[in-house]
């Protein structure tokens, strides 16, 4: 708010008087009584004094303002300029009350207290604030100390401001609304847990809390109350179906089994008596069929008996003509055995004379020859091994063709041809001899006595020959194979011999023979085999026949016993006719058994069993009936439908606190986000520091440093460090201007607005008060200051200030 | 000769509609019954031949004996061939032991009234007409299967009228998820053969207005409304059948009194003016008003709401609001009470930018507003 003209008519003793107001200071100055308090107060009064107070306040508060004498009423209209606006204020306190504000010519409100109320949101700060920091008359400079200490509470939060928030009408301080966010957050979900999203310590509607519950949890224990009896609703009413449905099925039951117990006890008796009747009727036409079956029987059997006897004999005989064939049969089957053992001992004689044939047809060698044989042909090969070894070597050349004949040792006598072009070269063992013509040449080995030699080869050659010419071999190996085949034949032929003996078997030739010839005399029959199976089957027949036999006279004999004759058995007989005829008649009378039971007996046990079982469900119907009853008197006091409903209003109002719930989650997010944008640490130091800038101008740098608690200096410290009340009065003063000062920038920080200083220099000293104007020249620099003084001198000193005025009142 | 039938069901005779102050209790117990005699009336003036009330006459079994005897009375005064009362799902007939159906049968005893509560058949004979009814009953409050699927095995003359009784839910009417109300299907119906089916349980009316030819069924809908979920006004059908099975129906409106639920989001002036007329245009005295109101409006427009209702609301049977009506809460407004660099109108500006929770704003200025206020 800048302050651009204030006209008083009437105000105090002025009747009618305009100041005009410029930016900077505006200095205001005069002589006591010249009026000075009269336009400070009509200023206060015009921003801050409703116009619509009681009388009696009005009078106490605005009262002296009237004109005297009589005068009943003050007026003030100002103008200033505010959020880029000029507004035009007119109050009138009083007869004639009135207050008007209106912008820009625009139409303007009448309303005293919207008068007030837009006033209040120009001027931005509490009154409170206004009063102790912006307003300074004399008096209160000397007393700022004192009075920023017990006025702190009323002016607006200091902390606040620093923090960012400048101290606006209706601003609240960080601290009082994160702790209005936490309290209304800790109400609303009292007992709620946030995690879980249910009640505190899961105890929900069956542990209730009592103390301390907010709003979510009441709504949702409203909500589960109901939810509760609901669920009771349906399980009654479930419990109510179940027993409706089990009454309805055992009643369905009784009916079912009513028709069949009625039906049954009028069938019990006449059923009873069938059954009776069926059972002695029953055995009757079995025994009739009986007797009927002897009498039949009876008469025939003798005869039978007679036969059977009869057949019995013939299988006698037959049997022992059947033995008769089967001795001579078992002999033939013996016979045959003979007549193997002789085929085996014919074979065996023709295989012996046969083994006697190739023994006579093969010669023994002389034992002597075979050996000495053998004695002679390794001689023979060791004397011819002795000649090679005396081996000669010959050479024949001739220059002429010729035939000579030649001798190489033992071997035959050769001719051979030579010529110039056809020398001989031989090799010849132990003696070479040569016949050519007339010339003889005999060559032999010079090594040992050779004749000797070749006579000894000689000699064994010869005997060697005669030997084989003598045994009528070849050669040894012949006559070896010869006279091995020899010892084979004895030993064939005696092995033959063995068998043959074997085959006689201890007898001879002849009984043999004579044993053939006694078989072929024996007459044909069938095999063993067949005639002892026949032999068998006929046995078993004669038994089964004399059996039978036996049967029919033991059937005779009881026949006799019981029935004596058959003429007995007839009237038995017929008796027993006339007693069936009787029970078949008195079964036609009653009740016949009901379909689909197999006898009478199983039908009566199923209608015995239906009796107990409907006595039974009797039982159980009555005291479903009783359960019935009983639930019936505990019905619910509200239906299933009107609790339905009733949860849906429960649900929408849980849902809302609910939403509530998150909705103060989020505001208190949010109020966190928006005070740490504001940076709110350490917010003191920015006005400790403001001041102790202001008095270290002040006291031309003899202090340098203001201590603060909250907004009051305590001490100050430069070379000494003093606590406030031992400054003295003028250094006192000059820290309370220097606190004002430091305050007022704070308070107009970013706004408009005015600072007012009535007198502030009157116990400063020239020095201090330089320093003072100098101080207040920097602060008009940015905001308009009303400088009222009654000493021309200090009016002179400010009035050099560039930007300064000279505040006239014109009439 | 033309077979005339009124159709109702659903009376819900018994309600205690406890949830109310006492004076709109008592009316809306008693037009239970009025409505029931206003039918009647209407049945014999247009001289019915039958009144059929299918299923739920009664609200539970547990009804005491002098409202049974009471609506014995109202029914007795009928003056056709007969009233015939089906048990329904919520009066049902567990046996013959029942004890709701034996304090019925002894009060409607010798009189024209009749209750159905075994599966049965019930012929009429007359001059006029010739008739065959098939009554089946409920048996349990609830019930998985249907009840009329003996009806189908029924031998069916074909000079007479065949027509059926039953109570439960409809499939593609009624929402029966779970399947707990005698679930029947059309298929159902026309298996049984009949020329109609008289049905009860479902609360809203059936066939729809208009609809003309052979309805395969009627669902009258409750005969008077019993809370906000009833949108008419309560009706039952009335019904003419000929010979042939050609059938006219007209839908009769029986109840007196409404239930109304007017749920409107207040932004303007000009909404209030628009819901003044909308509750003048009802019938006060005989109109159970809910408003549910939600909206933003100007602090004038509040007091001005709060005015009108309270003017309008001693003039209803009963009137209940659940409102939720918050302060016109803009960035300018904002910044009228709370000037720039203030912490309230900065908290109060960052809130009114998250548009997905316009509430947060105004309970934020609640809180503000008592703070300031203490």
């Amino acid at each position: 708010m800048k302050l651009l003209s204030i006209r008083l008519h009437p105000f105090g003793g002025t009747a009618n008087r305009t100041c005009t107001l410029q930016d900077g200071i505006n200095v205001l100055e005069g002589p006591n009584e010249f009026g000075k308090s009269t336009l400070s107060n009509a200023l206060w009064h015009a921003l801050f004094t409703p116009t619509n107070l009681p009388p009696k306040t009005l009078l106490k508060t605005i009262g002296r303002w009237y004109p005297k004498p009589g005068g009943d009423h003050a007026r003030v209209r100002l103008e200033f300029e505010a959020n880029g606006h000029k507004w035009i204020l007119k109050k009138t306190w009083g007869a004639g009350a009135l207050a008007s504000l209106q912008a820009d010519g625009a139409a303007g409100i009448a309303d005293p207290s919207k008068v007030q109320e837009l006033l209040c949101t120009q001027l931005r700060r509490n009154e409170a604030t206004w009063r102790q920091v912006l307003f300074t008359s004399q008096a209160q400079l000397a007393r700022t100390i004192d009075e920023l200490k017990s006025k702190s509470g009323e002016i607006d939060e200091v902390q606040t401001l620093l923090a960012g928030a400048a101290a606006i009408p209706g601003d609240i301080p960080a601290n009082k609304l994160i702790s209005a966010m936490e309290d209304d957050i800790s109400a609303h979900f009292g007992q709620w847990d946030q995690n879980t999203d249910g009640p505190k310590d899961g105890r929900g509607i069956d542990r209730e809390w009592k103390q301390k519950v907010g709003p979510q949890l009441q709504a949702y224990y409203a909500m589960e109350k109901v939810r509760r009896d609901l669920k009771k609703v349906w399980d009654y009413e479930n419990e109510l179906d179940g027993i409706n449905s089990k009454i309805k099925n055992l009643s369905e039951q009784m009916d079912d089994d009513e028709e069949f117990v009625v039906k049954g006890s009028g069938l019990r008796h006449g059923l009873t008596r069938r059954a009776s009747l069926e059972q002695i009727g029953g055995g009757l036409p079995v025994e009739l069929d009986l007797l009927m079956n002897v009498l039949t029987e009876w008469p025939g059997t003798p005869k039978a008996i007679q036969e059977k006897e009869s057949e019995v004999t013939k299988i006698g005989e037959y049997l022992e003509s059947l033995g008769k064939e089967l001795v001579h049969a078992q002999k033939r089957a013996q016979a045959e055995q003979l007549r193997q053992g002789y085929v085996r001992l014919t074979k065996a004689k023709e295989e012996w004379n046969t083994a006697a044939q190739n023994l006579s047809k093969s010669k023994s060698l002389e034992t002597g020859l075979l050996s000495e044989l053998k004695e002679l042909e390794p001689g023979i090969e060791n004397l011819r091994i002795e000649l090679e070894a005396r081996t000669l070597t010959a050479k024949l050349e001739s220059g002429a063709s010729l035939s000579v004949r030649i001798q190489r040792g033992v071997e035959e006598a050769e001719t051979l041809a030579i010529s110039p072009s056809a020398a001989w070269e031989g090799q010849a063992d132990g003696r070479f001899y040569l016949e050519l013509e007339d010339l003889k040449l005999s060559v032999e080995s010079g090594d040992g006595d050779m004749s000797d030699l070749f006579a000894n080869l000689e000699s064994a050659r010869k005997r060697h020959t005669e030997i084989l010419r003598i045994v009528n071999h070849d050669s040894l190996a012949a006559a070896e194979h010869a006279q091995k085949r020899h010892k084979d034949c004895i030993l064939e032929e005696s092995k033959k011999q063995d068998r043959y003996k074997d085959a006689l078997q201890e007898r001879t030739e002849e009984q043999w023979e004579a044993d053939m010839a006694e078989l072929a005399a024996l007459p044909e029959t069938r095999s063993v085999v067949v005639l002892e199976a026949e032999r068998l089957k006929l046995i078993g027949e004669r038994v089964k026949v004399e059996h039978e036999i036996g049967q029919l006279k033991d059937k005779v004999a009881l026949w006799t016993k019981d029935h004596t004759d058959t003429n007995t058995l007839t009237k038995k007989i017929l008796e027993k006719t006339a007693e069936l005829e009787e029970v078949e008649k008195d079964l036609a009378d009653l009740p016949t058994l009901p379909e689909g039971f197999s006898s009478i007996a199983d039908y009566l046990c199923q209608l015995d069993r239906r009796v107990e079982a409907r006595a039974e469900i009797g039982k159980d119907l009555n005291q479903l009936k009783i359960d019935h009853a009983q639930l019936t008197v505990a019905a619910p006091e509200f239906t299933a439908e009107e609790l339905r409903a009733d949860l849906e209003i429960k649900q929408r109002e849980f849902e809302r606190q609910q939403a509530t719930g998150q909705s103060l989650l989020r505001i208190q997010s949010k109020l966190q986000a928006v005070i740490a944008d504001r940076g709110i640490n350490d917010p003191m130091q920015g006005l400790a520091a403001a001041v102790s800038s202001h008095f270290n101008k002040l006291t031309a740098g003899r202090y340098q440093e203001v201590t603060l608690d909250g907004s009051t200096p305590v001490s100050v410290s430069g070379s000494l460090s003093l606590g406030t009340s031992l400054l003295s009065q003028g250094t006192l003063g000059s820290l309370a201007l220097a606190t004002r000062l430091a305050l007022s920038e704070l308070y107009l920080k970013d706004m408009n607005g005015f600072f007012l200083l009535d007198d502030p220099f009157t116990d400063m000293d020239t020095t201090r008060r330089a320093a003072a104007v100098q101080a207040i020249g920097d602060f008009s620099k940015n905001h308009q200051v009303l400088f009222f003084t009654c000493h021309p001198d200090h009016a002179g000193e400010l009035e050099e200030l560039p930007g300064a005025s000279n505040l006239l009142m014109t009439e | 000769m033309t077979l005339r039938i009124l159709h109702t069901a659903d009376n819900h005779i018994g309600l205690s509609f406890n949830q109310y102050p006492e004076a709109a209790r008592e009316r809306l117990v008693d037009e239970r019954f009025a409505s029931l005699e206003r039918m009647v009336a209407t049945a014999n003036n247009r001289k019915a031949h039958f009144i059929v009330v299918a299923g739920d006459l009664f609200d539970k079994t547990t009804i005491t004996k002098a409202q049974i005897e009471r609506v014995v009375r109202i029914l007795r005064e009928f003056e056709g061939e007969a009233v015939l009362v089906l048990a329904g799902n919520h009066d049902f007939c567990e046996g013959p032991d029942s004890k709701i159906w034996k304090q019925f049968r002894t009060a409607a005893d010798g009189g024209c009234v009749l209750a159905l509560t075994e599966p049965d058949t019930k012929a009429f004979d007359s001059d006029d007409f010739k008739v065959r009814f098939y009554a089946c009953p409920c048996p349990s409050k609830h019930g998985k299967e249907h009840t009329i699927g003996w009806v189908a095995d029924e031998e069916k003359q074909t000079d007479m009228l065949h027509i059926g009784i039953a109570h439960g839910n409809v499939e593609g009417l009624g929402l029966d998820a779970d399947q707990r109300y005698f679930n029947m299907a059309d298929s159902d119906f026309r298996n049984a053969g009949l020329h109609t089916w008289l049905l009860g349980h479902i609360h809203v009316p059936a066939p729809a207005p208009g609809t003309t030819g052979k309805p395969l069924y009627f669902m009258p809908g409750i005969h008077t409304p019993d809370s906000v979920r009833c949108s008419h006004p309560g009706h039952a059908w009335w019904i003419e059948l000929d010979a042939d099975g050609t059938c006219r129906h007209e839908q009769l409106t029986t109840g007196a009194i409404r239930f109304v639920r007017m749920t409107l989001a207040l932004h303007h002036a000009n909404d209030i003016s628009t819901l003044r007329a909308k509750c003048e245009s009802l019938d006060p005295p005989n109109t159970i008003l809910d408003l549910q109101l939600t909206g933003r409006l100007r602090e004038e427009e509040v007091a001005e709401l709060n005015a009108m209702l309270g003017d309008l609301s001693p003039r209803f049977l009963d009137f209940s609001r659940d409102q939720d009506i918050a302060p016109v809460l803009d960035a300018a407004a904002i910044s009228k009470r709370f000037p720039e660099g203030t912490l309230p109108g900065t908290l109060l500006h960052a809130l009114l930018e998250d548009e997905s929770h316009p509430a947060d704003a105004n309970l934020a200025l609640d809180i503000i507003e008592s703070l300031q206020k203490s």
